[in-house]
């Protein structure tokens, strides 16, 4: 079986500077890649949401030390043929995993009609989070990939687990791509 | 009123309000650091310029409809939740008697800023002048 080729990959501490360096990064990859601009700005959109959600969320465990450096979070993006796959991997507060779980798998549930009603609602209906986090991130990634998000949890300790996310973004993910 | 004129940087688009040229505009790539704070000052200023909407300014600015341009190149999900804001403050600038057209540009093949731009028109419920350039 053909093996996905790593394009980007990142460990340690995330701040607002680390992701512009990696959206940097996917830029220079593009145009060495000579990756289509549909599929440039879905690759874009996807990580720019995963990456803030993870940016977003460290604050309740910047100061866990305990928890680094081996469960730094992580961002990887890899490629094969004409098919992309964003993972991030971060602490979380078990006691979050639940709601988490009930949104991804809401998501996961609806169709493309689905996603971007519940889009165009949390829009309008949504309260911003105490991080400048709108709620809309999921949704946005699960409509530019058309496919269910995979999640899962591996536990770190009794407050924390490892939480991965993976998302694929493949040509034909919208209706849109020529 | 005074002109808004923010300069666009790598993770902020250029914010342009020019009420004597009518024409208000959004331009480049939007995801700031704290999205909050960055949108306030301009919906502060929409806010006093729907305020300062009286007879005699309506018919200053009717003499050309008020256009409102979006030109952005991508913009983060909290970025949306802002320009709506922006749209509700647009839409009440509309309630108050001033004409607006709301021209929203998209690169040519990025169909997904296309469709960013049906959901907050239909979300806001005003119509868009679409434009791939």
């Amino acid at each position: 079986m053909p093996e996905r080729e790593t394009i980007l990959f990142y460990q340690g501490p995330f701040n607002f500077e680390i992701i512009g360096h990696l959206l940097n990064s996917l830029k220079d990859e593009t145009e060495s890649r000579k990756i289509s601009l549909p599929m440039y700005k879905k690759i874009l959109s996807v990580m720019i949401e995963a990456l803030e959600n993870v940016f977003k969320y460290s604050e309740f465990f910047e100061n866990e030390n305990e928890l680094f450096p081996d469960y730094y979070p992580k961002f990887l993006l890899q490629g094969l043929n004409n098919e992309y796959f964003v993972t991030t991997s971060n602490p979380i507060l078990n006691k979050d995993i639940e709601r988490l779980s009930e949104h991804i798998k809401t998501i996961n549930s609806l169709d493309r009609e689905g996603l971007r009603q519940m889009f165009r609602n949390t829009l309008t209906n949504g309260k911003f989070s105490s991080k400048g986090g709108a709620g809309l991130g999921f949704i946005e990634m699960a409509k530019v990939s058309g496919e269910d998000i995979d999640f899962s949890f591996s536990p770190i300790n009794e407050l924390f687990s490892y939480y991965t996310c993976k998302i694929n973004i493949a040509a034909n993910s919208t209706n849109f791509e020529s | 009123m005074n002109k808004y004129h923010l300069e666009e940087t790598e993770f902020t688009p250029e914010i342009v309000f020019d009420p004597d040229k009518c024409e208000f505009s959004f331009k480049g790539v939007s995801r700031p650091e704290d999205v909050i704070k960055f949108y306030e000052p301009a919906i502060d200023w929409l806010k006093e310029f729907d305020a300062y909407i009286t007879t005699s300014t309506k018919e200053k600015y009717n003499a050309n409809a008020l256009k409102v341009i979006f030109h952005l190149s991508y913009f983060n999900s909290s970025s949306s939740k802002m320009l709506l804001q922006i749209l509700e403050i647009i839409k009440k600038i509309q309630i108050d008697g001033l004409d607006i057209s709301i021209d929203w540009f998209y690169d040519e093949n990025d169909e997904q800023m296309y469709d960013d731009g049906m959901d907050l028109s239909e979300t806001i419920d005003i119509p868009f002048n679409y434009y791939s350039v």
